[in-house]
């Protein structure tokens, strides 16, 4: 994971597969100092609800970015791949937008 | 003694479900893999869930094998990736030669982990059966060489065929240099997971030729692959006696000793050793020597 710094995603990106055990992630950018809005679809949701967003978060947060919307359609994914799958849109994005 | 390595099986890189089953299969090894099942445009996805996963699940006594690309593609990339959550293993497909083993273990020994990766070079193509000695020797990471069959039929232009003739070859070359090199010699996949019969026929017949495990593509496969290569109580039973009979005839000055009416041996011995070595690792029950 890239030390923390303040970054701006320009450009949207997906990652994950739309299957069981997995969570699908889209990134796209927000408005400048609107925040981070993270936008959680899991049947499991009332259980698993705050750690999914704890999670997102914490990626989030390493690479320091500050606007951006996160959807994530999880279908019981474990802690490890929620992560990689974060990392992966946003490295994605970034990349994308060089 | 080296580990063992009986089964490995094969988990797809990009699949979470796949890989967190892996503790579960009850495999000596799971490999990773972000070669074959990973599709071009989903490497860096693979490479970052294969991260997590190591660093993230337990997987207990198993051994975790990470398949990385060749070293002509992108296999450079994905050693950086993943070297720093401390894989046993890193498997090398297309090896050909012994500077390739060499660069996988520079990268090693650069990421500075405190525990040690070994190296498993994958040979799957004439040239690297050709140059298997030298590819086993090329680093004392190498505990393994690893032959890759559908690859090496392919590059042949054979056809692969359920008795698997056109691999014999092959294979024979690959445990000769293996054993000459002082290294494990382990088996390609038998591809059709449906077929039983075909798989326990063929894993007589490599363990026979001297591998000491090999690959699974499909987890029904693992219990038969055991089956074949755990010791059984009979030859437990034998390989005690054996060892036995060598310490008393040691004792009495001779080098010499008989067990069931048959002569006893250096290599009767040493494989009697290697028996029991296994078993212990196997907490299989070992019985006292028949006077």
């Amino acid at each position: 994971m890239a030390a923390p710094r303040t970054v701006r995603i320009l450009r949207e990106a997906k990652a994950g597969l739309d299957e069981r055990g997995d969570v699908l992630v889209c990134l796209s950018p927000a408005a400048e100092n609107s925040g981070i809005q993270i936008a959680i679809e899991s049947t499991l949701k009332s259980l698993f609800g705050d750690q999914i967003r704890a999670s997102v978060l914490g990626v989030i947060e390493g690479y320091g970015l500050k606007d951006l919307k996160l959807t994530v359609r999880d279908q019981g994914a474990l802690d490890y791949a929620i992560r990689a799958r974060v990392q992966t849109a946003i490295e994605r994005a970034l990349k994308e937008g060089e | 003694m080296a580990r063992l390595r009986r089964s490995r099986i094969y988990l797809p890189g990009n699949r979470p479900r796949m890989i967190q089953k892996g503790p579960l299969l009850g495999a000596d090894a799971v490999i990773l893999d972000l070669e074959d099942s990973v599709s071009p445009e989903q490497k860096d996805a693979a490479r970052f869930l294969v991260t997590n996963a190591i660093k993230s699940l337990n997987f207990g006594e198993t051994e975790v094998m990470v398949r990385i690309n060749p070293l002509s593609t992108c296999g450079l990339e994905d050693l950086a990736a993943v070297l720093p959550a401390g894989p046993d293993a890193i498997v090398v497909p297309k090896s050909e030669n012994r500077e390739g083993v060499q660069t996988v273990e520079k990268a090693i020994l650069q990421s500075n982990l405190s525990k040690r990766v070994a190296i498993l070079p994958l040979i799957e193509s004439a040239k690297g059966i050709l140059n298997a000695y030298e590819i086993a020797g090329a680093s004392t990471l190498v505990e393994a060489i690893t032959f890759g069959g559908e690859d090496f039929t392919q590059d042949i232009g054979a056809t692969r065929t359920r008795e698997g003739r056109e691999i014999f070859l092959g294979r024979s070359m690959l445990v000769i240099a293996a054993k000459a090199a002082g290294v494990q010699a382990l088996d390609t996949v038998f591809s059709d997971f449906n077929d039983e019969e075909g798989l326990r026929n063929d894993t007589l017949a490599i363990k026979q030729m001297g591998f000491d495990g090999r690959a699974a593509i499909h987890p029904s496969q693992i219990e038969i692959i055991h089956d074949i290569y755990t010791p059984t109580d009979a030859e437990i039973r034998h390989a005690v006696n054996v060892i036995r009979a060598s310490e008393i005839a040691r004792g009495k000055g001779s080098g010499v000793a008989v067990v069931n009416g048959k002569m006893i041996d250096k290599p009767i011995i040493e494989r009697a050793e290697k028996i029991i070595r296994i078993a212990e690792r196997l907490d299989l029950p070992i019985p006292e020597p028949e006077e």
